[in-house]
């Protein structure tokens, strides 16, 4: 069988009868390109949420609800500085405390800040994020800051002289710059946006200040369940805390993918199955048509066999010409979303090529039951039936 | 089978005998062939001549293999078709038979060249060269200059001659011809006519042309008479 003239014959047949075949088509086109755009921007937006965790590894992240006052509680630098001990834990762990509403000034002029107070432990989760400069060490006492990527940019365009150092008016006190960091590419960090946060250094002798997060680093060969478990012992009932672990995060964003994946994928589904009864029909009515040229074709020699393929093929172009298009209009779609959304892009092959398999599948399940039919035709019946 | 006829040593290409075909239809059943017998030999011209509805086509599709045989024999180059499996008569049509209809039956889509080229794709030739054969047909009839048109830029008597060169590419031993200049008016009639015949003595091949015209049926080395499913032999013409 000449496979190359079946192909040239189906793609002329499906330009042929366009206005026939362009709904079955588009519901083809439609399906493929939802289908396989979901498939990208799920992939692409489950990578985009776990990106700001992306260097924690495996941590236990403490979350404290802090109520100042008479009647309240609040965690203070003593109390974890005691807890840490009771851990044992080789690293150090990190001091978070967020400090809303505070005024950052640089040479008189107010910035759009937020303002993160952290322990010097924050270097092992950021060792890799620092574009210049460098971190402060818990044993520097000294008024010390690292600022993020967009606050930096403001930074440079004010300074006149290269290398002068580089002072930040914080609530009223002076943190010289040390080092900078690299534009994280999306997300939030534990409920601040670092590219516009002023990371300052809290020192050890500022024991009496509350904590917002308490982020313990789990070292590799130690038991991550087990330290949970002395964790949670340690923790007093008052204030209210939640405990989550980076584990549990990528678990629950790699969850709500999959839920969002399959919903998603049901509607996609059936969105082909409504494109494949198209083409089903569209394929029965070419059938109807062409019985005479069925006829002929029987005479001159054509096989059952040739017969099923030529119509097979005919389906198959119109839904694999569906595919194709339908598979780059998804990763240009898909393009466009991540630009408005912000999220990183790149160019998946593995649902195209999904979307490209399924169309053919589409193809050859609705066009097989037309196909054989064509074949089962009588070649007398068929040559007696119309004029080609 | 091997016989002796006017003193030569003849193998015939086709022999059948006491053919019984019938139809069933809601009013019943139709007999539409009854003790039909005909013999053809290797490039003979026979004319079967027969009113609407005598039984032609049926004759011819039988013989064109396909329709498959009630009752009766049919032997086809000494080789009895009646326990032919689907893949040995889609075979024989492809390979010793060629079919000219009234309608031409040329594919509107493709160009002259690969409408002849069609049975040789059949054959397992590639497309390179069932055109380049299909064009060494068509120069060797004069008709080169049509290679590349559609079937609609043709004139009807251009479009029977072209489905007789289809017919022809696969070098077959009988051409089957069923009413072949029923759409061609008197003067296109007779010329294809002429060319089919002269076609069909010069690549050896036989002919069996099925007709209502006496004309037509008369221009055949045999002629034979359809009637009421009867066949009966009329004349020698020639």
């Amino acid at each position: 069988m000449n496979y190359s003239a079946l192909w040239r014959q189906s793609v002329w047949q499906l330009l042929r009868n366009w206005q026939r075949s362009c709904l079955a088509w588009f519901s083809i086109w439609v399906g493929v390109t939802s289908m396989v755009t979901l498939l990208i921007c799920s992939d692409l937006g489950s990578k985009a949420a776990i990106l700001p965790f992306k260097h924690m590894e495996k941590v236990i992240r403490v979350i404290f609800f802090n109520q100042p006052g008479e009647h309240g509680a609040s965690i203070i630098d003593q109390n974890i500085q005691a807890w840490d001990r009771q851990l044992n834990v080789k690293q150090s762990t990190i001091r978070i405390r967020y400090l809303y509403g505070a005024s950052v000034y640089f040479k008189h002029n107010a910035l759009s800040a937020n303002v993160i107070l952290a322990s010097s432990g924050l270097f092992q989760l950021f060792r890799d994020s620092l574009a210049s400069g460098r971190f402060f060490f818990s044993s520097e006492q000294q008024y010390f800051c690292l600022v993020g990527s967009q606050v930096n940019a403001s930074l440079v365009s004010d300074i006149k002289v290269v290398n002068q150092a580089q002072w930040l008016d914080v609530n009223g006190s002076g943190y010289r710059k040390l080092g900078v960091l690299r534009d994280i590419d999306s997300g939030l960090f534990m409920g601040a946006e670092l590219n516009h946060s002023v990371i300052i250094n809290w020192p050890n002798w500022q024991t009496d200040q509350p904590v917002d997060e308490w982020i313990i680093p789990i070292e590799h060969q130690q038991d991550f369940a087990k330290m949970l478990i002395k964790v949670q012992s340690l923790l007093p009932k008052k204030p209210f805390h939640l405990i989550r672990s980076s584990e549990d995060l990528i678990k629950k964003v790699n969850d709500q993918r999959h839920v969002l994946m399959q919903l998603l994928m049901t509607v996609g589904g059936l969105t082909l199955c409504v494109g494949g009864l198209g083409v089903m029909n569209v394929m029965w009515v070419s059938v109807i048509e062409r019985t005479s040229e069925i006829g002929l074709r029987r005479a001159i020699g054509s096989s059952k066999k040739n017969i099923a393929v030529l119509f097979l093929f005919d389906a198959l172009c119109l839904t694999m010409t569906a595919g194709i298009f339908g598979s780059i209009s998804a990763q240009v779609i898909a393009y466009g979303l991540t630009r408005y959304l912000g999220w990183p892009f790149a160019w998946m092959w593995l649902p195209m090529m999904l979307g490209f398999v399924v169309a053919m599948a589409m193809g050859i399940i609705f066009g097989a039951y037309p196909a054989y039919q064509a074949a089962k035709l009588d070649p007398i019946e068929a040559l007696n039936r119309h004029a080609i | 089978m091997v016989w002796l006829k006017r003193g030569k040593s003849f193998l015939s290409l086709i022999e059948c005998r006491d053919i019984h075909q019938s139809y069933q239809t809601p009013a019943g059943q139709v007999q539409v062939l009854r003790h039909a017998g005909l013999s053809v030999e290797k490039g003979e011209s026979v004319s079967i001549l027969g009113r609407s509805g005598s039984g032609k086509s049926t004759l011819l599709y039988l013989l064109g293999l396909l329709m498959p045989l009630q009752q009766g024999s049919y032997v086809f180059e000494g080789k009895s078709v009646a326990n032919w499996s689907e893949r040995e008569r889609t075979y024989h049509r492809n390979h010793d038979i060629g079919f000219v209809f009234q309608q031409f039956f040329l594919l509107s889509k493709l160009t002259v060249a690969e409408n002849i080229a069609l049975p040789l794709c059949y054959q397992g030739d590639s497309s390179q060269q069932a055109g380049d054969k299909a064009k060494e047909l068509l120069d060797s009839i004069g008709l080169l200059e049509l290679a590349d048109r559609l079937p609609a830029q043709i004139s009807g008597g251009q479009k029977q001659r072209v489905a007789l060169a289809r017919a022809l590419v696969t070098h077959p031993k009988i051409i089957l011809a069923d009413e072949p200049t029923g759409s061609l008016d008197e003067e296109n009639s007779s010329k294809m006519l002429d060319f089919m015949l002269e076609r069909c003595r010069e690549h050896q091949v036989s002919l069996i042309c099925i007709t209502h015209d006496h004309a037509v049926a008369q221009r055949c080395q045999r002629m034979m008479k359809l009637e009421l499913g009867e066949l009966s032999h009329v004349a020698h013409t020639s």
